[in-house]
């Protein structure tokens, strides 16, 4: 049986547009899901709790914003860290930091671009004298301070930034922890 | 936005390879520098203002107390932990006898009974955390960290 071939020549060029559409989404999905959060320059894996409230940002308008005390991990070439799950006594590696200011375990500046020379307890004794409102009592500060402590780091090092917190005055004092959400509740519940 | 249609009816075409190859190097790079936002939350530790390093002396010191002792056996990184003199394996554990203490001394009319976290300083802080967190858990929101031993 004689088949008759049709000459047929299609132009075939791919239609580009719906690509691009999902190109577009995918790019504000991703620039959206970005956390570009300022977490004040130092890296923190913080400890995961349950029972965490969630970190709504409580201060009155005449407020000043708290101060974040990073407790953190800094030398990447350690091989017990691992990740915040291991477990670093190494001092050296340790640092507090603030504001990107650096200081030691022991309270003592590191230089950087940042530092004001200041040791850590002259300088919450700077960040306190800005909220003595409690004329009656003016050791006592209202300025709140997070620990925003590394899940690794020593409690040393915790209890060390604690203690320079009462030193000097500060008690509003909260701690960071990571929220680890069970299905079907809320943070805070 | 997505339609198509004949060369004929757009006498203009565009050209859109670089617009393609600019949203591929947008993608590559968001894609290569995306991590998802951990959620934050905090856990309030107010620290007393008329004890510690502000407080005047303990004159009639109160020996009832539920001390959580925490300690870092160095040759094995393990964490020991007591409550009181009693080894204390699991969280459960340390939850269920806490909340039995806590018991005891309610009936006893004693509703202000802190719980201690005394820990070593070598102890990792997610350590102290996973107590706290115990302690939240069970409704034990009267916590105290013990002032650190002179010299540690």
């Amino acid at each position: 049986v004689p088949v008759k071939q049709v000459a047929a020549q299609e132009n075939i060029s791919p239609n580009l547009i719906p690509m691009v559409d999902i190109m577009f989404l995918l790019l504000l999905f991703f620039m959206l899901g970005a956390d570009m959060g300022q977490r004040e320059l130092e890296e923190v894996k913080l400890p995961i709790a349950t029972d965490v409230k969630e970190d709504k940002d409580s201060s009155t308008p005449k407020a000043l914003p708290r101060v974040n005390v990073n407790v953190y991990h800094d030398d990447a070439k350690c091989t017990n860290y691992k990740g915040g799950e291991g477990i670093c006594t190494e001092e050296s590696h340790w640092k507090i930091g603030i504001h990107g200011q650096s200081w030691d375990h022991f309270g003592n500046p590191v230089p950087n671009e940042n530092t004001t020379g200041k040791i850590l307890h002259d300088y919450l004794v700077g960040e306190a004298d800005l909220e003595r409102t409690d004329t009656t009592n003016l050791t006592v500060s209202e300025r709140r301070v997070m620990i925003r402590a590394d899940a690794a780091s020593l409690y040393g090092y915790v209890q060390r930034v604690m203690n320079v917190c009462a030193e000097v005055g500060i008690y509003k004092v909260e701690i960071g922890a990571a929220a680890k959400v069970v299905a079907g509740e809320q943070i805070g519940e | 936005m997505a339609g198509g249609g004949n060369d004929e009816d757009n006498p203009v075409p565009l050209n859109v390879t670089p617009l393609i190859d600019i949203i591929f190097c947008l993608i590559i790079f968001f894609m290569c520098s995306f991590h998802f936002k951990q959620l934050e939350g905090k856990i309030d530790s107010w620290l007393p203002k008329d004890k510690g390093v502000h407080g005047t002396p303990v004159s009639n010191p109160v020996l009832e107390e539920m001390r959580v002792i925490m300690t870092l056996d160095k040759d094995t990184n393990a964490i020991v932990r007591k409550l009181g003199a009693r080894p204390i394996e699991t969280d459960q554990e340390l939850g269920d006898l806490l909340v039995a203490m806590d018991g005891d001394f309610k009936k006893l009319g004693k509703n202000d009974i802190p719980v201690i976290i005394d820990a070593d300083v070598h102890v990792p802080w997610r350590e102290v955390i996973n107590v706290m967190n115990i302690c939240k858990h069970n409704s034990l929101e009267k916590i105290e960290f013990a002032s650190p031993m002179p010299g540690r």
